[in-house]
């Protein structure tokens, strides 16, 4: 198995969801993260928001509603705040399929806010 | 100066104006080449060859015309087309000469009546039969034209360019003059020919109509089963599939976390006395974790103290541990409602916690609790939220209403900052992430007191979830000075850090951060110097996690996972 810079990121999110599953399951979707390398898909994470669990894919006995693609590097940028998904996935830099607007709500989970 | 510069020509060399001139006409898109952006260049290439194409083709019919006289044959063609017609009714059939003669014969004709009025009392049968060229020629030619009218429309040819030529509107035009000279006309009752030209055009109208009744009510017919069939679907969807389609549900769930606090486990301070004092005592000196320590203990030993849990819970906001934060803040309402600094410690707790529409809910309770701008408020609005908080996601609409009734208070007194005011606002603008503006919020709230350590520290997140990293280490740094135990304020920087990509930096701070933390049993004054992992904020150590993962430093996973500060402080050489 591969080391992947974005697996910080989801290990991050995994203790996020750990720490406050009510929140987690507020969410209440399905996601399938398919990390890229050079083009490759090379790695998949599922976030299951849905019993608030989250692991490296493929997904356990769930029906996925969102998938979305990207590549390492960018995933990493994402949750740095230094890439505006919105932009990313202008760009085709992020790649989504199935329910969009699910992603929305994961917008809070990814990022790194500072907080008030 | 530098016009001149531009217009007049150099020595040597050209001008800058003629510069851009060969800036402009260089095809730097490659336009035309074919080659920029996409498909651009051909596609204008397209709609221009169109014409083009159209005209080259003409052109090279044009061409062999000097040898093949095809004007002469033409002119053949129309004699001979006017043979096979009568020979006296039309020199071409073009539907517009049509028209033309037919104004022409109403011309003609009204003439004729106001010369048959000077006529007197002149048999009309004798005249029309008479005077009037023949009327069966005339409703031959109207009805042979309306035939060829829809002749051409249905064939939809267009022989020598008829089809073209033809306007609907002209031949209303014409209708109508018709139908208005043969009305006028006292000879009417008299024409018969007239009379069935009529009566074809009416019948004409009426199967116009009732074409288009039939159209009307058929796609009338197609919404209806359309929109039912929608309203079925959508029937189905809501009933069989709740789970597929969590949303529909989610606008009745009610959801409300954080509800208790959870102590935790082993105190030191449970038996001091004093732990209120004290606790105070450490928030005076900026010693947050240990404060937090101490309020802890005050609210078991006096769990009905609303003060208490007050400032155990704007402590723990403080200290990096929201979810405590909202929990206490909470159970200090419930005691004492609407103490409007509880108010806005919570809703900046749930900001940060992302809990838009709870935030939102509690930053008008504190609008409504604010004496001096209650009114500004909508009783709707407050009736409303009143336990109607439905997902954490808030609409747009409701959110913008309510930032125009901050905007409103702000109003208000346009002479004085009232730095309450501008701090809520700064917050709303949070929540809508229009960073800028809650920027300006928190400067201005941060003149009016400059020492406060929470406000310099929600003006740096402020920048730094606007991007403007830089700037939002001076603000920290200001709150970090008031206030060296403002472990928010710590970890903030260490975000910040990682975010400019520097994680040595980042995991200092955040190592200092959980030191300060986990310390907080000894300074606060108690033998006891067992760490609790309790005590530390687990966001700080995800972040942690993360930051060290970035460096590619997986040999630490493990003292992560375990939360092993002390091989983490080795690792880093850190307190």
């Amino acid at each position: 198995m591969s080391n992947l810079k974005s697996d910080a990121v989801f290990k991050r999110i995994q203790d996020g969801v750990k720490e406050n599953i009510a929140k987690a399951k507020s969410v209440n979707g399905v996601f399938s993260y398919k990390i890229t390398q050079n083009g490759k898909v090379v790695k998949e994470w599922i976030l299951d928001l849905k019993n608030g669990e989250v692991y490296e894919g493929p997904a356990k006995n769930i029906k996925v509603d969102t998938t979305l693609t990207v590549s390492d590097d960018d995933m990493v940028e994402i949750s740095l705040g230094k890439l505006n998904p919105q932009a990313a996935f202008m760009k085709g830099k992020l790649k989504i399929a199935g329910n969009i607007m699910l992603t929305q709500k994961l917008v809070p989970l990814l990022k790194t806010e500072s907080k008030l | 100066m530098s016009l001149r510069q531009l217009v007049e020509p150099d020595c040597g060399g050209a001008n800058p104006l003629v510069r851009l001139g060969t800036h402009v006409t260089r095809d730097s898109a490659y336009k035309d080449e074919g080659l920029g952006r996409g498909s651009q260049g051909l596609i204008s290439r397209d709609v221009l060859s169109e014409d083009q194409l159209v005209n080259e083709f003409l052109g090279q019919i044009n061409a062999p015309t000097q040898t093949f006289r095809m004007d002469a044959l033409l002119q053949e063609m129309r004699e001979m087309d006017a043979h096979n017609f009568q020979a006296n009714v039309v020199k071409a059939p073009l539907v517009i000469d049509e028209v033309n003669s037919g104004a022409e014969w109403i011309r003609e004709y009204s003439f004729e009546k106001n010369s048959d009025n000077q006529a007197g009392n002149m048999d009309f049968n004798e005249f029309w039969n008479t005077r009037l060229p023949p009327p069966g020629h005339v409703q031959q030619k109207n009805v042979q034209w309306v035939q060829e009218f829809f002749d051409v429309n249905q064939n939809g040819e267009t022989t020598d360019g008829l089809a073209s030529s033809i306007n609907y509107n002209e031949f209303a035009r014409f209708q109508d003059s018709v139908d208005g000279a043969i009305l006028d006309g006292p000879v009417i009752s008299n024409n018969e020919p007239l009379k069935s030209d009529e009566a074809l055009s009416a019948k004409w109208l009426e199967e116009f109509e009732n074409n288009k009744m039939d159209e009307a009510a058929r796609s009338e017919e197609y919404n209806q089963k359309f929109w039912d069939k929608l309203q079925d679907e959508w029937k189905k969807i809501s009933e069989d599939n709740d789970a597929e389609h969590p949303w529909l549900s989610e606008f009745t769930d009610y959801y409300d976390p954080y509800k208790e606090y959870s102590f935790s486990e082993e105190n030191p301070m449970l038996k001091d006395e004093n732990a209120l004092e004290k606790g105070k005592e450490f928030l005076k000196q900026g010693d947050i974790p240990s404060a937090v320590l101490c309020f802890e203990a005050a609210a078991k030993q006096s769990p009905e103290n609303a003060e208490v849990w007050e400032l155990l819970g704007k402590s723990q906001a403080e200290n990096e541990m929201d979810p405590n934060a909202i929990a206490a803040l909470k159970k200090s309402l419930e005691l004492n409602p609407n103490n409007p600094s509880v108010l806005m410690a919570l809703a900046v707790s749930y900001t940060n916690e992302s809990l838009q529409s709870q935030a939102l809910k509690v930053l008008v309770t504190w609008l409504h609790s604010n004496p001096g701008y209650k009114h500004l408020v909508p009783s709707n609005l407050i009736s409303f939220e009143e336990g109607s908080v439905t997902s954490s996601i808030i609409r747009g609409p409701e959110l913008k209403e309510i930032q125009n009734i901050f905007l409103e208070a702000v109003k208000q007194n346009p002479n004085e900052i009232d730095a309450d005011i501008q701090e809520a606002l700064g917050v709303l603008f949070n929540l809508s992430s229009e960073y800028d503006k809650a920027v300006d919020c928190f400067r201005a709230a941060a003149q009016v007191r400059p020492d406060n350590a929470k406000i310099w520290n929600r003006l740096g997140a402020s920048l730094a979830n606007g991007n403007r990293s830089v700037e939002a280490v001076d603000a920290y740094q200001r709150a970090l000075e008031i206030e060296p135990g403002f472990i928010r304020a710590r970890y903030n920087v260490g975000i910040i850090c990682m975010n400019l990509k520097a994680y040595k930096e980042s995991v200092e701070h955040l190592l200092t951060a959980l030191n300060m933390q986990a310390t907080s049993f000894t300074r606060s004054g108690l033998a006891a110097a067992t760490e609790s992992s309790n005590q530390m904020s687990n966001t700080i150590w995800s972040t942690l996690r993360m930051v060290v993962s970035l460096m590619g430093r997986r040999d630490l996973q493990e003292s992560l996972d375990a939360r092993d500060l002390n091989a983490l402080n080795l690792a880093f050489n850190s307190a």
